[in-house]
């Protein structure tokens, strides 16, 4: 009896443990990196609504973006830029202190918190646009910012940093960028050995075999190919050459090309010099040190009636060990198309499309469709947006449902803190996206043109974001949409592509207009083909496949020279020239308009969901957002919080149910 | 750069899997034992520990911490860190029993950190062609570049020198002596309750690399520890040259509360409190598990007639054999560990690290007892392992234990 008695407190204790490992089986759960928010109200109520809800979230996205990446990234573009513009300089000039360590000076000596990031040279930056751009904000914008300053417990000054870095990054990234390219070698020409005496007019203007047919100096990066019907024995012969500008932070190094960086793409397989001698040949330039020929030739030659593609690449003799790690000046990877004998098609019409390249990923992308394009010729616009994840930003990705006590409600799909999106509709059906396009038409450049050496990189006009906050608060209509974008001050370069619930639809090319000459800061292009201004010089259209569509990537189509102009020593050109998306984005605008013209008359949500997940169309490393608008039903398909954007479900939203001015989160 | 991810693994995962100082043990093996009313025993022991690497989600062995992904802003994949980090801590633990009665012991111990070295050997997987620098980012490219960003590379850390840890109490009840078929039929049970003062020391938050020494540290057991127990002795069949035992145990773990780290040793990975808030609490997740126990006696030894047994060979004879062989396996699951800042973002990159799983360890001791002979003393040496039997999100710690004991009576 007693022996049942003590299993029966062993049987008790043992219940006892048994209930305690039920406790303790929960497992964590990935929190939703995509939320959605409803917000209603004046512009501060729907801000501190914001900001209540996303405080967390927006101190994560600032903190890990900008004070963990950005901010000390940009900080090491200090010395290249300094060497330019000499207001940025750390180091005194013979005695004379910097405006940045004056500036610095101050700062330190009444910072408390966090004063590495706040007291450094990104965050003057970011600082002194942010304060300059807020002129152009209006203020309801303004209010909203304070609201969400106010909600999330964080400084106004974080807040409107938040929301104005992206335009003062670009521009910034842009000045950077091509300083260090100026001082890279170029690509100054491009010799096609044997297509001078192969009897075909290459060139397409109507001549065989003219003098200078065959010679492509000076190098002109085109968006088609550059020769047809080349002979499949042609030699390359490419022309580089390094200048040193006696400024900047490779004076005193030894000019010239360095033979053993030169790397040459040839379709799909990788060329290297010197791994690769005798396809690849390199000669000095006599009269020229500074200059180097390269000449190409694939084994067995180029493949008949066929389109190839040449990537080629060198970097100088410098050794940059600021910023690290420790490297030469590369030049941007130059693409050049051509048709060989029997491919038959002039080369206008041969877009400059290339091969799939590892070491490059597809831009932003849009496109929109309408009538004989949709499946049921509703209006449609999709896109893709893709620029800096940085394994951070998609997990702060936030769908803002707007239900304003005045204009129109809209959803825009945007981040934890910004009030702002890259895309959006509004409940009249008008649908906005944009890409970024780099261009030199910058505020930051107007500076330098202004001031030369003691330029300040301040950023100023509309940011991009409000642009699209004023389009879907406010207007009705791609009309009313393209009025604006006509009349906006931009802060950078930018593609933006309108759609609404009536069909129509428009991309419109926007920068600074910074020389204030007889042009717009706004380049529009339609869909009809029958207008001139829709097509480019061959007469082609610039922007649709057939006439119910238009597409947009990361390059100019219609303002092709942004900027031209000479200022010193500084030959200040047109993108195309200079910017590392010019390739890619040609590429993807090529394949973006194939894809469209495949589903011709098929499109619609999924179709379009379709062409965004073409591998071809997708950055798979900094994928940000996707969607598929469609403008007669209010209805939006998206997909964020995932990395690339389309590789997660997307999600469908009825705009008709958000907008109801009651209910919802 | 993203770097809390560095950071925080770094820093949680390197809390080695320890064992063997947190229950006290006792004169004898098996579960159940107390020791006689009126005797001391004083346990001093020494405990290296080596952890080289981690079982995952998937039950397979790899790196102590997940491989990082670095990125370029805006420029794709920098490359791969695999932080395969190695730590090694080296314990004393002092402990003290006392039998109040006969089935009624009482026990504390003191753990006292030596050192804790932990050796991040990261190592690199180059990742994307950076069209820049006109390659890809090496190792040292990557280093070069973290630290024009004010990030320097972890190095090697040694810490925790003759630090305390937190001290254990506890007390086991043989209540199985109060049921007279127990004693006739050679089963014993017994309950062991331990919990913990508080006086360890959390790891230095602004460390990448770093460890502390409380009981969460040391993953040996919790701050309140219950143990149920079982043993046979199987007394007429074999001489009493086996015991069988089973334990059930629940360790529950006490929610810590952490300062968050400010950066300013490592800017870049553990600026953390502009975003997760100036603390963040640590919920543990408990442990439940059982052991099964076999203790040999190959050499029972002679009974030698001393002052120990007040000159009586019979009561030599009672005392433990002069050679004891056990072997334990235990099967320990343990819960979810969760985090609780202001940033629920962080919170799961640390909880992803910590989540359910559960060890497989084996322990073989080899204790020689030397009370039959007349002297007051016991030597033993104890190898327990994790990295044996495979288990899932759980440390493959290895540790080596060799200890003394002294039991003393003095009414």
């Amino acid at each position: 009896m007693k022996i049942w008695r003590g299993t029966g407190i062993a049987a008790i204790l043992t219940a006892c443990f048994a209930l305690l490992m039920v406790c303790s089986c929960d497992q964590t759960v990935q929190p939703q990196y995509s939320q959605v928010l409803t917000l209603r109200g004046s512009p501060y109520e729907r801000g501190l609504q914001h900001g209540k809800a996303l405080s967390g979230r927006i101190r994560s996205l600032y903190s890990t973006l900008m004070t963990n990446s950005l901010m000390p990234y940009l900080n090491r573009e200090q010395t290249d830029v300094a060497s330019v513009l000499v207001r940025y300089s750390a180091v005194s000039k013979e005695g004379k202190e910097s405006y940045f360590q004056t500036w610095q000076k101050d700062c330190q000596s009444t910072c408390t918190l966090n004063c590495t990031e706040k007291c450094g040279f990104s965050y003057l930056i970011m600082l002194e646009s942010a304060i300059n751009l807020k002129r152009f904000i209006p203020q309801p914008y303004l209010d909203e910012m304070q609201g969400i300053a106010d909600g999330a417990d964080l400084p106004f000054e974080k807040i409107l940093i938040l929301n104005t870095f992206f335009d003062t990054l670009l521009s910034f990234r842009s000045i950077t960028y091509y300083i260090r390219q100026v001082q890279a070698p170029t690509l100054e020409g491009i010799h096609f050995e044997g297509v001078e005496t192969d009897g075909q007019d290459n060139d397409g203007d109507g001549q065989t075999d003219e003098a200078g047919e065959s010679d492509l100096t000076p190098f002109e990066p085109m968006p088609h190919a550059t020769l047809a019907e080349v002979p499949t024995n042609a030699r390359l012969v490419f022309l580089l050459h390094d200048i040193k500008l006696g400024i900047g932070t490779d004076k005193g190094d030894e000019p010239g090309v360095d033979p053993n960086t030169v790397r040459i793409r040839h379709n799909d397989t990788q060329y290297s010099y010197p791994l690769d001698k005798g396809t690849i040949e390199i000669q000095a330039v006599d009269e020229d040190p500074e200059a180097l020929r390269v000449i190409f030739a694939p084994p067995g030659g180029f493949e008949p009636a066929a389109v190839s593609s040449i990537v080629v690449q060198a970097g100088d003799f410098n050794k940059i060990v600021n910023p690290p790690p420790e490297h030469a000046r590369f030049m941007r990877d130059e693409r050049v198309v051509f048709s060989t004998v029997g491919y038959g098609i002039p080369r206008e019409q041969i877009p400059n499309e290339g091969l799939r390249d590892p070491n490059t990923q597809p831009p932003s992308i849009a496109f929109a469709a309408r009538g004989s394009a949709t499946a049921d010729g509703q209006p449609l616009l999709a896109h893709h947006y893709a620029l800096l994840d940085s394994n951070t930003s998609h997990k702060h990705a936030v769908t803002f449902v707007h239900v304003p006590d005045q204009g129109f409600p809209f959803v825009t799909l945007g981040y934890a803190g910004l009030i702002w999106g890259f895309s959006g509709m509004n409940a009249e059906g008008l649908a906005w996206s944009f890409t970024n396009s780099d261009t030199l038409n910058n505020p930051m450049v107007k500076s330098f043109v202004d001031d030369l050496f003691d330029a300040s990189l301040i950023s100023s006009g509309v940011p991009i974001g409000i642009i699209g906050r004023d389009l879907m608060q406010n207007r009705q209509n791609v009309g009313e949409a393209v009025d604006i974008l006509r009349q906006v001050r931009a802060t950078f370069g930018w593609n933006v592509l309108v759609a609404d619930a009536q069909g129509e639809q428009a991309a419109v090319e926007l920068d600074s207009n910074i020389k204030q000459v007889d042009r717009s800061g706004a380049f529009v292009i339609g869909p009809d083909t029958t207008d001139a201004g829709n097509l480019d010089a061959s007469g082609n259209p610039l922007a649709s496949v057939n006439g119910d569509d238009l597409r947009i990537a990361s390059h100019y189509v219609k303002n092709l020279n942004d900027l031209q102009t000479q200022v010193m020593i500084f030959d200040l050109r047109p993108q195309r020239y200079w910017t590392s998306f010019y390739y890619r984005s040609l590429r993807a605008h090529s394949i973006l308009g194939g894809q469209i013209l495949e589903k011709y008359g098929k499109l619609g949500a999924a179709g379009a969901i379709e062409v965004l997940r073409d591998p071809d169309l997708v950055d798979s490393r900094d994928s940000m957002m996707a969607a598929v608008y469609l403008p007669k039903s209010l209805q939006l398909q998206y997909a964020m919080g995932q990395v690339p954007a389309t590789s997660g479900d997307f999600v469908t939203m009825d705009l008709v149910e958000a907008f109801k001015t009651t209910g919802g989160e | 750069m993203t770097g809390t991810r560095l950071s925080s693994n770094l820093l949680l995962a390197v809390l080695a899997s320890l064992a063997v100082i947190g229950t006290p043990t006792w004169a004898r093996a098996g579960f159940t034992e107390a020791l006689p009313s009126g005797t001391f025993l004083l346990d001093i022991n020494y405990n290296y520990s080596w952890l080289d690497s981690a079982y995952d989600n998937r039950g397979k062995k790899g790196p102590l911490l997940a491989p990082i992904e670095r990125y370029e802003p805006g420029g794709g994949r920098q490359g791969m860190l695999i932080p395969d980090a190695s730590v090694r801590y080296q314990i004393m633990a002092f402990q003290l029993q006392y039998g109040i009665l006969d089935n009624l012991s009482l026990g504390i111990g003191i753990p006292l950190v030596v050192r804790t070295e932990i050796t991040p050997r990261l190592k690199w997987i180059a990742g994307d062609y950076q069209p820049q620098l006109g390659r890809p980012y090496s190792e040292e490219d990557f280093w070069q570049w973290a630290a024009s960003m004010g990030q320097p590379k972890p190095g090697k850390w040694a810490g925790n020198k003759g630090v305390l840890g937190d001290i254990i109490i506890g007390a086991r009840l043989r209540w199985s002596d109060w049921i007279a078929a127990f004693g006739k039929s050679g089963f014993s049970g017994a309950l062991t309750i331990a919990g913990v003062l508080p006086t360890g020391k959390h790891s230095d938050r602004e460390e990448i690399v770093s460890a502390g020494s409380t009981m969460w540290d040391l993953q040996t057991q919790g701050d309140l520890s219950f143990h149920l127990g079982f043993d046979k002795v199987f007394k007429k069949e074999l001489d009493e040259r086996l015991t069988l035992g089973i334990d059930v145990f629940y360790e529950w773990f006490l929610e810590q509360r952490y300062e968050s780290p400010l950066g300013t040793r490592n800017p870049l990975l553990m600026n953390l409190r502009p975003y997760i808030g100036s603390s963040f609490l640590i919920d543990p997740g408990d442990f439940i598990g059982a052991s099964i126990q076999a203790d040999f006696v190959p050499y029972k030894g002679p009974a030698r007639a001393s002052w120990i047994s007040k000159r009586s060979v019979d009561r030599a004879a009672g005392f433990p054999p002069l050679l004891t062989v056990s072997l334990r396996y235990s099967f320990v699951y343990v819960g979810q560990t969760n985090f609780h800042s202001q940033s629920d973002l962080w919170d799961y990159t640390q909880e992803d690290r910590w989540r359910p799983g559960y060890k497989n360890a084996l322990s073989v001791t080899v204790l020689f007892s030397f009370l039959r002979l007349g002297a007051p003393l016991q030597v033993y040496a104890t190898y327990r392992t994790l990295s044996l039997i495979p288990g899932k999100n759980a440390r493959a710690t290895d540790v080596m234990t060799a200890g003394i004991r002294i039991p003393a009576k003095f009414w």
